[in-house]
C-alpha cells in the first residue's frame, strides 16, 4: 500500500510540476488560452466567405455600334464583376493582363450573327492571368456561368423574337377563320365555286400555320424528355400534345374540305362538319399561340431553376463550422508542442539523470506528465469552449463567438480528453526521436502543416488520393475535427470508430514512446 | 553523533572539534536496510561498508572508461575522489548510483548492487549532481518540493522536512525566489538540499564546489563535514586538489584508473616516499651530509641550496632528533630543521606525474586545478 501511495505521489510530482511551471509563465498561459479565442475571434469577425471582386477589361470589335461606357457593360455583369474599362485594342487589354492590373480580359466576339447563322458557336475568349490553382478555377467556373448566362439571355432574347412573330401567326389564323366564314356564306348562297375558291385560300395559309405552330410546340416541349407535359391547369388551355394532333390533323381537315367543295354537288352537311373540323384546329392553334406569347422568353430559355433545401440542423457560419475545426488543431498542437517540448527539457536540463538516481521510474515521470498535460489543456479546452459558445457581449460588442453546441457536452468532453490524449502521446513520441529544444519545435510545425493539408481542416479527405488518406489518419486532428463537427454542428454522436482510432492512437504513441524512454531511462 | 573513522590511522580534522552544531535537525540518520515509521532509516551494521567497489571496469563502446577500480568506503566517512577533467569521477559515481552497470567486477552500495529497478537503495542515498539540474521557472519551494515527492514523500511530512532543509542551506530568505534568478552558489544549495531531504545515509556529489567562489566552497564543506559527523557517508568528487585535506580518505584517479588511495597525509607519504625534513647550517659540509645519509632512518638526502638539504624519511617524529644528534656530533650548528609539507598540489602533480611514467606517457593531458 505504502509502495502504491508512493507511486502516486511520484506521478503526483510531475502534476504539481508542470502546473507550476505553466502558472509561472503567464505568457504561456495567455498564449494557451487568449491565443487560440482570438485566432477564433477574428476569424469570425474577419471571414465573410467571398471571393474578391474581380475586375475586368471589356475589348469590342472596333466595328460596329458597340458601347464603349464602362457602366452599360457593369450592369450587365453585375456585382461578381468590376468592369475597369471598355476598349478596341485587344493587345494593349492582354498587356495590362499580363502587368497584373487587371483580373480578366472578356473579348466580345465581332460578327456573332453572322457566326451562328453559318451554324457555328461564337467563341467567347475570357483572358486570365492567375496562378493561385483554387482562384484559377474559379475564374474558369465564373466564365462558364457568364457565358451560360449569355447563352440563357440570348435564347430568352430568341424566344422573345419568336413571340413577336407569333402574331404573325394569330393573324394568319384569323384570315383563315375570316376565309372559313366566306366558305360558309358562300354554300349557303349556293357559290359552291366561290366557296371552293375560298377554301383553297385557306389551304394556303395552312400550311404556314402549321409549320409556325410545330415549331412553337417544339421550343415548348423541349424538356419532355425530361418532364410529360402537365395537364393544363386552365380548362381554356391546350397541352401541347393537343396542339401536335391539331398541327398535324389540320392539313388533312383542310384536304377534306377542298375535296368536298370539288365535288359537282358537295354535301352541304359535309361541307358544314369540315369546316368545324377546321374552326376546331385554328381554336386549338389560336390557343397554342396566345400560350405561347404569354410565356416568359426566359422560360423558355431556362425551364428549370434549382430549389437546394438544407435539412443540417442549423444554419452554420463560417466561423460555427470552422471553430470546432479549429479547437481540434490547436489543441492538438499546442498538446503536441508541450508534451515534446517537456521531455525534451528534461533531457536538455539534466533532469533526466536526477530521475534516474532516483526511485522514480519511467512509468511515473510518464503519466505524471500525461495527466497533468490532460488537466492543463481540458481546462484549457474547457475555457475555450466556454468563450467560443456563450453569447457574451458588452455594450453590443461580441465577446464570444456564439458556435452552437447541439450535443450531449459529456460527449464533447470525452472527445476533446481524447484528442489532447492522442496528441499529447504524439508529442511524447517526438520528444523521444528529438535531440534539442528546436528539433522538437520543428517537428512540432510540421505536424500542424500536415495537419493542415491532411486533416479535412480545408480540403475534404474525398478529395486526397487514397493513399495519401493513410496520413489524414495518423493524425488525432482528423477524427477529433470529424467528432466535434458532428457533436457541435448536428447535435449527434460520432462514429465510435472515430473516438476508438483516438484511443487507439493515444495508446500507440504513449506505448512507442514508453518504450523509446524507457530503453534510454534504462541505458548503460 | 559523528561516525567512526573508517581508518584508525586517519588524523582528525583539527576543526572537526570545532564544527558548529548541526542545522539539519532531523537527527542522525540511521542506516539499515529498512525505513522506519518515521521514514528514518535504521543503521547497517557497522562492519557493512556503504559501498563496495571490487575490481569494475566500465566501458563505453571499444574504450574503458575506468578501469580495474577497487575499494571501500565505510560509514560516517568523507571520501574524496580526485581526479582531472575526464577522468572517470563522473562515470565512478554513475557506476555507484546505478545509472550504468559495470562492463566487470561488482558494485554494492549498502550491501546491495544499485540498479535502476533497486528502488529501495536509491531512496537511501541522496545525488547532488554537477550542475544545477532542476526546474529554473519554479521556486527554489517548489524545486524542493518537486525532489522530496521523487522521493515518495508524504505531503504532510514534505512541508515540515522542506522548512527545516531550507534553513539548514540558508535559503530560507530566497525560499519564494525563482531559481533562475538566485546566484550560483544558492542553485548549488539547492541542489545540496534537494539531496539532503530523504534523509539519507550516503550522498554522492558530483564536483559539488566547480566553478564557486572559495568563501561558498569553505562553507560547502563545512557542511559535508557536518554530515559526517551525524554519521552520513559522503562520496565527494572534485577537481580541486586542494579539498583533499577535508576528506578523510581520497582516492586518485587519472585515465579511469585509481592511482592512490589514502588519507590525505597518506596520500602526501606516498607521493614523497616518506616524510620530508629541511635542514639549513651554515657548517653543513660534504662529509656532515653524507654521515646523514648513511643514517637509517634517512631514506635520501639532496641538496637543496649550498647552506641547506632535504631529507626524506621514513618518519619525520623519530628522524629530526636523530639528524640533529649527528649533525650536533659532526660540530653542525644547525640554523633550521622542520617537516617541511608540500601542497597537495604538488603532492597530486608528483602522483600524476609518477602515474605518468609508470605508464611511458608525458602527463601533458592532465588538467586538475
Amino acid at each position: 500500500m505504502t509502495r502504491l501511495l508512493k507511486r502516486f505521489i511520484r506521478a503526483g510530482a510531475f502534476v504539481t510540476k508542470e502546473f507550476n511551471e505553466v502558472r509561472r509563465q503567464p505568457r504561456l498561459v495567455l498564449s494557451l488560452i487568449l491565443g487560440p479565442f482570438l485566432i477564433l475571434f477574428l476569424f469570425g469577425i474577419g471571414y465573410r466567405g467571398e471571393t474578391g471582386r474581380l475586375s475586368a477589361i471589356v475589348v469590342t470589335p472596333a466595328t460596329g455600334n458597340y458601347s464603349q461606357n464602362p457602366a452599360d457593360y457593369q450592369k450587365l455583369v453585375g456585382q461578381q464583376l468590376n468592369v475597369l474599362s471598355v476598349t478596341t485594342d485587344e493587345k494593349a487589354a492582354v498587356d495590362r493582363l499580363k502587368k497584373q492590373e487587371t483580373d480578366l480580359v472578356v473579348v466580345v466576339p465581332a460578327n456573332v450573327s453572322k457566326q451562328i447563322s453559318a451554324g457555328s458557336q461564337a467563341r467567347l475568349p475570357v483572358y486570365f492571368n492567375e496562378v493561385d490553382p483554387v482562384r484559377r478555377d474559379w475564374i474558369t467556373y465564373l466564365t462558364y456561368l457568364y457565358v451560360s448566362e449569355i447563352n440563357k439571355q440570348t435564347l430568352a432574347s430568341a424566344a422573345s423574337r419568336g413571340q413577336e412573330s407569333a402574331g404573325d401567326v394569330r393573324t394568319a389564323i384569323v384570315r383563315m377563320r375570316n376565309s372559313l366564314t366566306a366558305v360558309e356564306k358562300s354554300m349557303a348562297q349556293g357559290q359552291t365555286t366561290e366557296a371552293g375558291q375560298q377554301a383553297r385560300n385557306i389551304q394556303g395559309s395552312s400550311s404556314n400555320v402549321q409549320l409556325a405552330v410545330g415549331l412553337m410546340s417544339e421550343i415548348m416541349a423541349s424538356n419532355n424528355v425530361i418532364l410529360k407535359p402537365p395537364k393544363p391547369q386552365d380548362p381554356n388551355q391546350v397541352n401541347l400534345a393537343q396542339g401536335q394532333a391539331a398541327s398535324s390533323r389540320l392539313s388533312t381537315d383542310v384536304q377534306a374540305l377542298n375535296d368536298e367543295l370539288s365535288k359537282p354537288t358537295p354535301d352541304q352537311n359535309q361541307v358544314r362538319q369540315r369546316i368545324d373540323a377546321v374552326r376546331s384546329d385554328l381554336d386549338k392553334f389560336d390557343k397554342l399561340t396566345q400560350q405561347f406569347q404569354s410565356i416568359n422568353p426566359l422560360v423558355l430559355a431556362a425551364p428549370f431553376y434549382g430549389v437546394a433545401e438544407n435539412k443540417a440542423p442549423i444554419k452554420a457560419s463560417f466561423t460555427s463550422y470552422y471553430a470546432p475545426a479549429v479547437l481540434v488543431l490547436l489543441l492538438q498542437h499546442i498538446a503536441i508542442t508541450l508534451a515534446a517540448l517537456s521531455m525534451v527539457r528534461e533531457r536538455t536540463l539534466g533532469t533526466v539523470e536526477l530521475f534516474r538516481v532516483s526511485p522514480t521510474s519511467p512509468t511515473e515521470i510518464l503519466s505524471g506528465k500525461y495527466l497533468s498535460f490532460l488537466l492543463i489543456l481540458g481546462t484549457v479546452a474547457g475555457i475555450l469552449l466556454v468563450m467560443m459558445s456563450n453569447n457574451l457581449d458588452i455594450g453590443g460588442f461580441p465577446l464570444s463567438l456564439g458556435v452552437p453546441i447541439l450535443g450531449d457536452w459529456a460527449v464533447l468532453l470525452l472527445a476533446l480528453a481524447l484528442v489532447i490524449f492522442a496528441s499529447v502521446g504524439l508529442g511524447f513520441f517526438i520528444s523521444t526521436i528529438s535531440k534539442s529544444e528546436s528539433q522538437a519545435v520543428q517537428l512540432s510545425m510540421l505536424v500542424l502543416l500536415t495537419s493542415v493539408f491532411f486533416s479535412g481542416f480545408f480540403l475534404r479527405l474525398e478529395t486526397l488520393w487514397p493513399p495519401v488518406q493513410a496520413v489524414s489518419y495518423a493524425l488525432p486532428v482528423t477524427y477529433g475535427i470529424q467528432s466535434l463537427q458532428v457533436v457541435m454542428l448536428r447535435g449527434g454522436l460520432p462514429e465510435p470508430a472515430l473516438l476508438l482510432a483516438l484511443l487507439f492512437l493515444g495508446t500507440f504513441f504513449g506505448l512507442l514512446s514508453f518504450i523509446r524512454f524507457n530503453r534510454e531511462f534504462r541505458r548503460g | 553523533m559523528a561516525a567512526a573513522p573508517a581508518d584508525n590511522n586517519m588524523p582528525r580534522k583539527p576543526d572537526r572539534e570545532t564544527v558548529e552544531p548541526p542545522l539539519i535537525p532531523a537527527g542522525p540518520p540511521v542506516l539499515e536496510g529498512e525505513m522506519s515509521m518515521e521514514g528514518e532509516f535504521v543503521a547497517p551494521p557497522s562492519n557493512v561498508p556503504m559501498i563496495e567497489v571490487n575490481h569494475v571496469t566500465k566501458k563505453i563502446g571499444d574504450r574503458n572508461i575506468v578501469e580495474d577500480l577497487d575499494f571501500k568506503v565505510v560509514q560516517g566517512e568523507i571520501f574524496g575522489f580526485i581526479g582531472p577533467s575526464g577522468s572517470g569521477k563522473t562515470t565512478t559515481i554513475r557506476l555507484l548510483t546505478g545509472v550504468y552497470g559495470p562492463t566487470e567486477g561488482t558494485v554494492r552500495v549498502m550491501g546491495v548492487a544499485p540498479s535502476h529497478t533497486s528502488r529501495r537503495v536509491q531512496e537511501r542515498f541522496g545525488y547532488m549532481p554537477q550542475l544545477f539540474v532542476l526546474y529554473p521557472n519554479l521556486t527554489v519551494r517548489e524545486n524542493l518540493n518537486f525532489a522530496a515527492a521523487l522521493y515518495g514523500m508524504n505531503p504532510f511530512r514534505r512541508k515540515r522536512r522542506i522548512d527545516e532543509m531550507l534553513r539548514f542551506v540558508e535559503l530560507w530568505e530566497a525560499r519564494n525566489r525563482v531559481a533562475e534568478n538566485v546566484s550560483g552558489g544558492m542553485q548549488r544549495r539547492i541542489e545540496l538540499a534537494a539531496s539532503l531531504l530523504h534523509n539519507p545515509p550516503l550522498i554522492f556529489a558530483d564536483e559539488p564546489t566547480a566553478g564557486i567562489d572559495p568563501v561558498l566552497r569553505g562553507k560547502f564543506w563545512d557542511e559535508f563535514r557536518r554530515l559526517r559527523d551525524e554519521g552520513r557517508t559522503l562520496f565527494i568528487s572534485t577537481q580541486y586538489v586542494s579539498e583533499s585535506e577535508y576528506c578523510d580518505r581520497v582516492g586518485v584517479i587519472r585515465k579511469g584508473r585509481l592511482i592512490a588511495l589514502d588519507t590525505p597525509i597518506g596520500l602526501r607519504r606516498t607521493a614523497l616516499g616518506g616524510d620530508v625534513v629541511d635542514i639549513m647550517s651554515n657548517d653543513l659540509t660534504p662529509e656532515a651530509v653524507a654521515t646523514l645519509a648513511r643514517l637509517p632512518v634517512v631514506k635520501e638526502i639532496r641538496p637543496i641550496s649550498r647552506n641547506e638539504v632535504r631529507a626524506y624519511v621514513q618518519e619525520a617524529g623519530a628522524a629530526i632528533p636523530a639528524l640533529l644528534e649527528t649533525l650536533n656530533a659532526g660540530n653542525c650548528s644547525v640554523n633550521r630543521i622542520e617537516e617541511y609539507k608540500p601542497s597537495f598540489d604538488e603532492v597530486f602533480i608528483d602522483l600524476m606525474n609518477r602515474d605518468s611514467q609508470a605508464r611511458g606517457e608525458d602527463g601533458s593531458d592532465d588538467e586538475a586545478a
